[in-house]
């Protein structure tokens, strides 16, 4: 696992290993040791502390749902590099035993046609953007890994991110519940008393 | 899942630090071995598509050319060629299943440890079962 970064630096020594953040700034969050001095004493009001706790857990389910939709585009991703990279393997495969190749290749979503592909000495890589550029297969070949290591790296952040906020989002619902039952309690102790 | 305390206060236990870490040490077992069944699901199905592929591959002459599927494109490669790329995803999907596996074993094992804890100390006020 990679080491807190510097900035965590002024945070306790003897404590480095609960950041108040995570790497990527999803803040953590507090647990309550004791309830009642939360709310702010015996009388405290319990209906505000729990719509402020709501409020928390709405803005970490907000990420959450953000991060999903990252972890979906990127897990999409990834697959199409290697199969990409693979592609370019077979071409350069191809290239080094001198040997050509038929294929029967898509033109549209129905629709293939068959070519035969000589030694390739190129490769036509589309950035985006409108963009498509040529490059010899090797630099190709670097490029698209460099792609992939980007893309795992992203991948392996979101799932970081995700599973930090499973964390704070567990410790803000026991949160509630118990801000919750100890209101009940205080009303039913009240009750009782009258 | 929820973990939802049930409101009530005959079961009010007091919460501490450690119980909320073995909560979110659960919690997050119980998303990962979610996460996890799918995944072997999906695996498992390429590997039975790609080992009952393999038999027949095995059978067939080595100079033969087959269309071999790769992103959109059919290439026309030789059989005894396919049958390398065959066994080498093979490999790939093997090993990517013995990880997993392993995983959700490890996963499930931490599970009951947590449940046996939790449950001695909160009882019938504490849900970690599946099912909505």
């Amino acid at each position: 696992m990679a080491s807190t970064s510097t900035s965590t630096a002024t945070a306790e020594p003897s404590r480095p290993s609960s950041p108040l953040a995570n790497p990527r700034g999803i803040p953590k969050a507090i647990f309550l040791e004791n309830v009642e001095s939360f709310i702010g004493g015996p009388d405290g009001d319990a209906e505000e502390s729990l719509q402020s706790l709501q409020q928390v857990l709405a803005k970490y389910r907000y990420m959450e749902s953000n991060s999903l939709q990252r972890r979906q585009g990127l897990e999409e991703k990834v697959p199409e590099l290697e199969r990409t990279i693979a592609m370019v393997e077979t071409l350069q495969r191809k290239k080094t035993a001198n040997e050509s190749f038929d294929t029967t290749f898509e033109l549209s979503d129905t629709l293939y046609a068959t070519g035969e592909v000589e030694e390739v000495d190129e490769v036509y890589v589309w950035l985006g953007a409108n963009t498509m550029l040529s490059y010899p297969l090797s630099s190709a070949y670097t490029l698209l890994s460099t792609k992939l290591a980007a893309a795992q790296t992203s991948l392996s952040n979101v799932k970081q991110d995700l599973s930090w906020l499973r964390d704070q989002i567990t410790v803000t619902e026991v949160n509630v519940a118990r801000v919750y039952n100890w209101d009940v309690k205080r009303r039913r102790e009240r009750r009782e008393q009258e | 899942m929820r973990m939802l305390e049930n409101d009530d206060a005959d079961a009010d236990t007091l919460v501490t630090l450690e119980d909320q870490r073995n909560i979110n040490a659960f919690s997050k077992l119980n998303s990962r071995s979610d996460e996890v069944t799918a995944e072997l699901e999906s695996i498992k199905k390429q590997l039975e598509d790609v080992e009952e592929v393999e038999t027949e591959m095995e059978l067939m002459d080595e100079e033969e050319e087959v269309m071999y599927k790769l992103d959109s494109s059919f290439l026309r490669l030789p059989a005894g060629e396919v049958l390398t790329l065959l066994q080498a995803s093979l490999e790939k999907l093997r090993s990517q299943t013995e990880t997993l596996e392993k995983e959700r074993d490890e996963c499930e094992e931490g599970m009951t440890k947590l449940k046996a804890v939790l449950y001695a100390k909160f009882g019938t006020s504490i849900n970690l079962e599946k099912g909505d």
